[in-house]
């Protein structure tokens, strides 16, 4: 198994099946990112799109000095926030493909102690609730929560990712995660 | 500890980021306090609500169809580009240069119609070089 250093190494002498690899190994990821931030498929796919082809052609660019993942989700976060201005300066507005029943809060599911979130078992309306109430957050805050909650990415490397300094991780971090409760309980 | 000062570290808390001293007077807090409880409850299963989402994930072609993209020539890595500049300069430049002498060997009259600064002999002179070297020609084609 190649290190992404070693395949970036690779993709520079112009090994294009290199670069192949990287897309396997980190496309979930940025595409999970992507939809966490715009529940939309299109969109996300379009997001990714950008992310790696954005890499290709700034490799040269990356420094060393990070690890390549942080360099690449700068990349998906900074894809994310272009995504939404394109979305904000069409004047039709792209429907979320996500189809929540407005009138079922998640209060009633963390209620039930039959529901086991422990196991991943979140029902398709549970889980509409949770991607609608996150659309609801200010995009920092709907960012914040996808890299730490649903990416599980560290503090540290959140800072670097979204170029905050470690305290404002903390902040955002529990405005966000009341706001979505606040959201989520009405 | 306060039930403010409680619900401002819960989000820490739940990340596991508060130090040992302050673990231990939260969770001294959470066990007397039903309203601090509930909000680490809440917060809690948002935190769980969220990690438990389903992940979604790209298209089985979408390898296939950056790669196409890239092959396609229509995303150079930078250090390509580079050459492509460097290459553009190079070529600008030898199209300058190619315009200068044109321009000066335009502008320079030829030798051939120079013979008027020469005197008669040595335009006689050429004249036998010139039929020399052409008769050399024909005898070396014979050899
Ligand atoms: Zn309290």
């Amino acid at each position: 198994m190649f290190s992404d250093i070693q395949l970036i190494k690779l993709t520079k002498d112009g090994h294009l099946n290199a670069f192949e690899s990287i897309i396997t190994k980190y496309k979930d990821k940025v595409f999970n990112i992507a939809f966490s931030f715009t529940s939309n498929y299109s969109e996300s796919d379009d997001i990714a799109q950008n992310v790696f082809l954005k890499v290709y052609s700034n490799l040269d660019s990356f420094e060393e000095k990070s690890a390549f993942s942080t360099w690449l989700y700068r990349i998906t976060v900074n894809e994310c926030y272009n995504g939404l201005k394109k979305r904000k300066k069409n004047t039709i507005s792209l429907e979320t493909e996500v189809a929540g029943k407005e009138d079922i809060s998640l209060k009633d599911v963390l209620a039930d102690p039959k529901a086991d979130l422990e196991k991943n078992s979140l029902s398709v309306e549970t889980q509409n609730i949770i991607r609608k109430a996150l659309q609801e957050l200010p995009e920092k805050y709907r960012m914040i929560v996808t890299l730490r909650d649903i990416e599980d990415i560290s503090y540290e490397e959140i800072a670097q990712i979204m170029k905050i300094s470690d305290a404002k991780v903390k902040v955002w971090l529990f405005r966000a995660r009341n706001k979505l409760k606040e959201i989520i309980k009405v | 500890m306060k039930c403010k000062k409680c619900v401002s570290k819960l989000s820490l808390y739940i990340d596991d980021k508060l130090p040992e001293s302050e673990k231990i007077l939260l969770e001294k807090h959470l066990k007397s306090c039903k309203e601090c409880f509930k909000e680490y409850f809440l917060l809690k299963n948002v935190r769980t609500s969220l990690i438990s989402l389903n992940k979604q994930k790209a298209g089985d072609k979408f390898e296939s169809i950056i790669m196409q993209k890239i092959e396609n020539n229509l995303y150079a890595p930078s250090h390509y580009s580079t050459l492509f500049q460097t290459f553009k300069v190079s070529l600008f430049a030898a199209a300058f240069l190619f315009g200068v002498i044109a321009t000066f060997n335009f502008f320079t009259p030829s030798p051939k119609n120079n013979y008027d600064k020469y005197d008669k002999i040595a335009a006689i002179d050429n004249y036998v070089l010139k039929g020399t070297s052409a008769s050399d020609k024909i005898t070396s084609s014979l050899i």
